[in-house]
């Protein structure tokens, strides 16, 4: 046993987190700047437009939903004519009927539009991101113009005019209308799921701006100080006679009544605020879900594409780790992007604002970035290192956690329990303390930011307050006028407001600096996520690869060459021919090369010299999924899945019905043993389909490449686990079964060679003698003569005591 | 295959085989299971205590020290004169300083009180209300919408509500004492996990102990921080701004009491969704087990999974796994949705209570328009702070939901070790009597089996496939132990030696063989960390595995990666045949060593074999005529039962079971 009490211990509160020399890595060695982490965001952007763009969807058509992108722009030619048409009419006939002070706002209203009807134009002539911002600019000149006249205007034709006006626009983005096959076939867009998510929030922000200022001016004009009511306001509340200009001020009864008004409208606004806002999230949640299933599917898609080689090196836990932690960073690509943009506008407009009162404090709001920036410099490529530490340890900790547990067998076996329960605590204190030094540079790196943003803040309070005491003139006090506020001079008014805008300014920077913090971690799971997506797989499909016609006549290795790593050739000009309808044996000794010869043929590797042919076609010009569509393999290994038996039976036919997974057991004798267990075909496996013993595992494995019912069926030692008579049985049903296909067989074991028509004996990665039983044991000093005495050797002594 | 097909499949692929279904945690288990979690703070109780004093430092701290703007409004902008009246109403800690600034000009103030904030910045980060004026410290780093995704930030949880210097050490101080806590945790399940009996090991998927381990036991260090943390700092930052209030406008206990009663309020109707959440985590967990177990057996398997053309049908199972643990996270946010509806009414309701005891105080005119504004602000920091508190109950489900599932694999039986006797060095060999094994799903894989190996001699094993002759071997090494019947070595029953001792002197080669992603010279010498290069080699030879091991370009430290994948399946049997050569125990066990061999290589295995039995008991279980018939004796299973027994001469002579078996291998 390990000493409990030093796990409590090993992770010192004081002092530094050491790392091992060999998994540290140097942040000088880092090579992302400020624009490397950009272009990661921007290599995830595919992933996140697709949410933006949609898909169309139609009654009409029956088959897949094609992407937003193939959509001609002839299907929405009719908006900007719509558009155009309705502006037109808005401007001629709404302004009139309104009062002058109206006429003003909705003069806005219509020069909204008709930008808007500007950006409809523009959408036919520009693609892709482009034509979205237009779009997107159009819609929301379109918005505010539509509330202006819904506010400004009597009646409720401009109102919904206005409104239509709008939608037409809104409806070159969802709908289409195409000729197809001489109908006219109208399309919807569907699944602008982020855009849809945008629009909502802002609509609702502007909602409940608008509710709460209602709310507060009932609280604290009407309840508090006793002003009448708004006209509006009187209306919701029913009584007309607050609203009355002359009654000065509001009785204390109705003061005391609207109180309980006030409580009604606070909690409908506090419920319709909450449940909007969280219904929002719970909308956001689902879609950043989208995105990063998306980002996790073509993970998972790339590594089944990409050949044997790599997964020599790949760890699973490694696998598992880029797939749950690294790729979960894409979900906060977005929001990381929208809270930037909207901080670096309010800086600017706090910075505009504050040069009305001062110029000097403006150059020092503006400034404020100044030393954070500074501080970025020296934290950034430190702070990535780190974070890019922090997950490679942890990636390392969940992939031994994943061996240990694989290799528990051996472990228990050999007694070594507590050399590897010291390993993993190791590795776990590893990445314990990757973690700590991260997030330790993270926590200061903002520290660091607020305290030098507030010493900023500080150097500017001491003035404003000074200025305050002089009552010193503002610098640019008839400009303040124009916008609207009333200080022109320092007083405690204006300190208060500068204050505010002073620290948002700051605030703005610090968040930020925030988001640049975490957005170098972030970049860091992003950049180990695209490390792999942009492995192109070795093994891939020519442009002008066909699907693999019928196999006919051959299956043919002309004089192929191959070798996992340079200088140590495995196979050397090996060439042969199987026809449909011959068993083919591959014998020879261990190491020889016969399992590569078969991962060959399923282009698992490609050869490096010489060629595969099928029918006199390479199965390089062949469709690598159709390929190996045409060949079934039962492996050395047998891997079984944590399904149940038929599951695994039918695993690559998912579509088999229970007949046939019988009849494939039957085939591979595996049907009686299957009836005996409890459950029968519906028991499920354990992992690496424990429970079963090895014979059993590996019948199933057979009927798993009997039941693909394949024109080539490769068997790499079928038997090796079977009882002489089991193989027997097992034999002649696939020989039976195998009437007319081509089938391969490696294997020691004489009684099995015995069936084949030819074979091929392998030695040292070549094809030394070929031919069927009776040649080669012609052969005198062959090296399958030899392999034949060896085997019978001992039965023949036994047969003749 | 098409799509369609592929797509009607799924949710069979993605519901799987689930070894422990979801069971509802009632209200009493939770409280077992907070329990159970609170007890392990004692071994780190020191750290823990000290980072309590910590965070109440700054919980103070960072409530208190906003002064200096109302000195700067009050004494700069409106240029009132300190005086000693003026002084008296602040409090105590501050009084000092403002002595010390009467009858100073307003700039002289004004500089005086920016240092102090400076200083308070620099201690505590904090110099005013608001964002832009006090900061708390935390790295909460991006994370996904699911539940496993989320864990990272949770085992390295800490949070200061200072910034500056003090948040800085706060923060290290809190985060290092959780990721202590969680490295405790983590180990003690691994270590019970490794515990288990090799028949409950075969039912566990990797991927869902994987998830226990990773992404369940950071569940702790919320328990733990946030149980015994919430309710002190919520008393405290209540009391501190109640403190504060008093000072600045006079008394206003309604204000303090009413925002305490946010806490049982928010407790109370967010109490009924607590089953909701807990059920919510603990779908979404056993989701994520399922998608970590298809990410892990996809991976694992890669080999079979690109030569049996099935990539689309494991990204489907995949996709299908990972979209259901997406769906049941959405659970959980529901759940949090529900609860901070529910806990902001609390909130909504008592603000509403202190308006209209305020607001009539006002309309009567004993009020201030002003003094609305300051006090619905310090209700609105008092009640954020209680609100934590009655949220609290609610906010554990999701631990205990994570709670559960490790205490649970924790509470299963592990491997009995009884024995209280070491196992002397072996002598005389093994002998079983009577032995009977009944697997847990009621299969008799042994029927009343007899059986002996003495050391000097090599007795094989065969039968059909199924005939329980790896059961039988398992029973040796104790990875089963017998439903009935006994088992002794030299005597001693296996159930009353101590197991380490035992294992440590039976050596078993798996038929299934696996390589440790480490050098071919680490593999071999796995039991014998310190064995010489001499030691090693020789033990290759033996095995037929020096030759091909010296061809490599890296010979013996060739790294054999992630899975052995450089070496084809014969070598690496033969490597792990070295392997249990080299331990040199009494007993040797091989589980069909040779299936994988040529001729050539089994021969001289065979006799390294012969030689190697002299001083040990040989077991082998092997198909392989020409392996078998240099056994001193052979055992013939059949069922379960022991068959025929003897020399391959006798056997052949019985013209038994074994003679038919040898007949049509040599046919």
């Amino acid at each position: 046993m390990l000493d409990e009490a030093r796990r409590g211990r090993v992770l010192p509160v004081w002092g530094d987190a050491p790392l091992p020399k060999d998994r540290d890595r140097d942040h000088r060695a880092d090579h992302y700047s400020f624009g490397g982490v950009f272009k990661l965001v921007w290599r995830a952007w595919p992933f996140l437009y697709r949410y933006v763009e949609g898909r169309w969807a139609s009654r009409a058509l029956t088959g897949p939903a094609e992407a937003a992108k193939d959509a001609h722009p002839s299907g929405y030619l009719y908006m900007p004519f719509l558009v155009t048409a309705l502006v037109a009419w808005m401007v001629l006939g709404a302004a009139t009927g309104t009062s002058a002070t109206a006429v003003r706002w909705s003069l806005i209203g219509e020069g909204l539009f008709v930008a808007m009807a500007l950006c409809a134009w523009a959408t036919l002539f520009t693609r892709n991101q482009v034509q979205a911002a237009v779009a997107i600019a159009g819609a929301l000149a379109g918005f505010l113009a539509t509330f202006l006249f819904w506010v400004t205007s009597e009646g409720y034709g401009p109102k919904f005019t206005a409104l239509g006006t709008w939608a037409a626009f809104a409806a070159g983005w969802f709908v289409r209308f195409e000729r197809r096959e001489g109908a006219f076939v109208a399309s919807f867009r569907v699944g602008s799921h982020l855009l849809y998510y945008y629009l909502i929030d802002w609509v609702r922000k502007f909602v409940l701006a608008l509710l709460t200022a209602i709310v507060a001016d009932l609280l604290y004009k009407s309840i508090l100080v006793g002003e009448p009511l708004s006209p509006l306001l009187a209306g919701i509340v029913g009584g007309a006679g607050m609203a009355d200009d002359e009654a000065a001020r509001l009785t204390t009864e109705q003061r005391l009544s609207l109180q309980w008004w006030w409580i009604g409208l606070a909690l409908g606004a506090f419920l319709l605020e909450r449940t909007g806002a969280l219904a929002l999230r719970y909308y956001s949640t689902w879609i950043q879900q989208m995105i990063n299933q998306d980002l996790r599917v073509a993970l998972v898609e790339r590594w089944h594409k990409l050949s044997m080689r790599h997964h020599a090196e790949q760890r699973v836990g490694d696998a598992v780790y880029r797939i749950y932690q690294d790729s979960a960073q894409v979900t906060q690509v977005i929001t990381r992007l929208v809270t930037a943009f909207s901080m670096i506008t309010a800086l600017v407009s706090a910075v505009f604002l504050l040069m009305f009162f001062d110029p000097f404090l403006a150059l020092l709001a503006a400034g404020i970035g100044i030393p954070v920036l500074a501080w970025a410099r020296w934290f950034s490529p430190r702070l990535r290192t780190r974070a890019l530490v922090a997950r490679e340890r942890n990636s390392d900790l969940t992939s031994r956690i994943q061996e240990i547990f694989s290799g528990l067998r051996v472990i228990k076996a050999y007694g070594r329990e507590d050399a590897e329960q010291a390993r993993f605590e190791d590795e776990s204190v590893v990445a314990f303390n990757a973690a700590f030094k991260a997030r330790s540079l993270a926590a200061l790196t903002m520290i660091v930011s607020f305290v030098l943003t507030g010493i900023v803040l500080l150097v500017g309070l001491y003035f404003m307050a000074v200025w305050a005491a002089e009552r010193r003139p503002a610098a640019a006090a008839g400009l303040i006028g124009l916008v609207g506020l009333s200080f022109t001079v320092w007083n405690v008014q204006s300190f208060r407001w500068v204050q505010d805008k002073f620290f948002e300014s700051a605030v703005d920077v610090r968040t930020l600096s925030r988001e640049w913090t975490f957005a170098q971690d972030q970049a860091m799971g992003l950049h180990r996520v695209f490390d792999i997506l942009d492995i192109e797989p070795d093994v891939q499909d020519k442009p002008a690869a066909i699907p693999m016609p019928p196999f006919e006549t051959a299956l043919a290795f002309e004089k192929v060459s191959f070798g996992y790593e340079p200088g140590r050739p495995i196979l050397s000009e090996v060439s042969f021919t199987a026809r449909p309808g011959t068993i083919t044996a591959i014998v020879g000794p261990t190491g020889s090369g016969k399992s590569t010869l078969m991962a060959l043929a399923l282009r698992l590797f490609d050869p490096e010299g010489g060629r595969i042919t099928i029918d006199g076609r390479d199965i390089r010009d062949l469709q690598v999924e159709s390929l190996r569509d045409n060949i079934s393999i039962a492996l050395q290994e047998n891997i079984l899945f944590g399904m149940s038996i038929a599951e695994n039976i039918r695993y690559v036919v998912p579509d088999a019905s229970r007949e046939q997974v019988e009849a494939a057991a039957r085939v591979a004798c595996a049907h009686d043993f299957i009836m005996a267990l409890p459950e029968g075909y519906d028991t499920v496996l354990g992992d690496r389909g424990g429970r079963l013993s090895a014979g059993q595992r590996q019948r199933l494995s057979i009927a798993r490449a009997v039941i693909k019912d394949a024109p080539i069926l490769i068997l790499d030692e079928p038997t090796a686990a079977l009882d002489a008579a089991t193989e027997h049985r097992v034999l002649k049903n696939l020989k039976e079964w195998g009437e007319g296909r081509a089938i391969f067989i490696v294997t020691h074991r004489l009684s099995t060679i015995r069936q084949a028509d030819q074979i091929l004996y392998l030695s040292g990665g070549k094809v030394c003698e070929a031919g069927s039983h009776a040649e080669l044991m012609q052969m005198a000093g062959g090296g399958y003569r030899k392999l034949v005495t060896a085997e019978s050797e001992p039965a023949l002594a036994g047969a003749a005591e | 295959m098409t799509d369609a097909t592929l797509k009607s499949l799924a949710p069979a692929a993605a519901a799987g085989p689930r070894q422990d279904r979801a069971e509802h945690i009632g209200l009493k288990e939770t409280l077992w299971l907070m329990a159970r979690a609170l007890a392990y703070i004692w071994p780190m109780r020191g750290r823990f205590v000290v980072g309590l004093v910590l965070a109440s430092i700054a919980v103070v701290a960072s409530v208190v020290a906003p002064w200096p703007l109302k000195i700067l409004t009050d004494y700069v902008v409106l240029r009132k004169p300190v005086t000693p009246a003026e002084v008296a109403e602040f409090p105590p800690f501050l009084q000092p300083f403002m002595e010390m600034m009467i009858g100073w000009s307003p700039q002289q103030v004004a500089f005086a009180t920016v240092l102090l904030a400076a200083g308070f910045l620099l201690t505590f980060g904090v110099f005013g209300q608001g964002a832009a004026g006090r900061d708390s410290t935390d790295a909460q780093l991006a994370e996904g919408q699911d539940t496993a995704t989320r864990t990272e930030n949770e085992a390295n949880r800490g949070r200061s509500y200072a910034s500056g210097i003090w948040g800085f050490l706060e923060y290290r101080w809190e985060l290092r004492f959780s990721q202590a806590l969680n490295h405790y945790y983590r180990c003690q399940l691994f270590e019970r996990i490794k515990a288990l009996p090799m028949t409950t090991l075969e039912d566990r998927r990797i991927g869902d102990s994987l998830y226990r381990v990773m992404y369940d036991t950071p569940m702790i260090s919320a328990v733990c921080q946030t149980l015994i943390q919430q309710p002190i700092t919520t008393v405290l930052t209540i009391a501190a701004l109640g403190y504060v209030l008093t000072f600045s406008f006079g008394d206003a206990p309604e204000v303090v009491w009413a925002a305490l009663a946010v806490a049982p309020a928010a407790f109370l109707l967010t109490l009924p969704l607590a089953g909701f959440a807990r059920r919510r985590s603990t779908q979404s967990r056993l989701a994520g087990g399922d998608t970590t177990s298809a990410i892990e057996e996809g991976m694992s398997n890669i080999l079979a999974i690109q030569s049996l053309g099935g990539w689309k049908r494991e990204r489907t199972r995949f996709a299908a796994a990972s979209a259901e643990s997406f769906r049941r996270f959405r659970g959980v946010v529901l759940a949090n949705i529900l609860v901070l509806v529910a806990s902001g009414l609390a909130q909504q309701l008592l603000l509403s209570a202190v308006f209209l005891v305020v607001s009539a105080q006002i309309i009567a005119g004993e009020m201030s328009v002003g003094d609305y504004m300051v006090i619905t602000i310090y209700f609105a920091s008092m009640a954020g702070s209680a609100i934590l508190t009655g949220r609290l109950w609610v906010d554990l489900q999701d631990n205990a939901a994570g709670l559960k599932r490790v205490f649970e694999l924790m509470d299963m039986p592990v491997e009995q070790d009884l024995g209280a006797s070491v196992l002397p060095p072996i002598r005389q060999g093994v002998k079983m009597e009577a032995v009977t094994l009944v697997y847990p799903d009621g299969r008799k894989a042994l029927d009343a089996v007899n059986f002996e190996a003495r050391v000097g001699e090599i007795v094989a094993i065969v039968g059909p496939t199924g005939a329980g002759k790896t059961s039988l071997a398992y029973l040796i090494p104790r990875f089963h132990r017998p439903t009935s019947g006994k088992v002794t070595i030299d005597g001693y029953d296996l159930d009353g030696v101590k197991l380490e001792s035992l294992r440590s002197q039976v050596t078993y080669v798996f038929q299934e063989t696996h390589l440790f992603g480490d050098t071919i010279a680490a593999n071999i010498a796995y039991a014998k960390p310190h064995a010489s290069r001499e030691e090693i080699e020789r033990v290759a030879k033996v095995a037929g595995a020096h030759d091909f091991i010296m061809a490599l370009p890296e010979g013996y430290d060739t790294d054999l990666g992630a899975k052995g994948g450089k070496l084809s399946v014969g070598q690496k049997q033969r490597v792990a045949i070295a392997r249990g050569l080299l331990r040199e125990s009494k007993i040797l066990v091989l589980d069909e060593p040779t299936s994988a061999l040529d001729p050539e290589t089994e021969r001289y295995l065979v006799a390294a074999l012969e030689e190697a039995s002299k001083d040990r008991a040989v077991i082998i279980i092997a198909h392989r005529l020409s392996t078998i018939v240099h056994a001193d004796r052979i055992v013939f299973l059949e069922d379960g039962k022991v068959r025929e027994e003897g020399s391959h001469a006798e056997l052949m002579a019985r013209g038994g079971a074994y003679a038919e078996f040898a007949r049509l291998q040599s046919r």
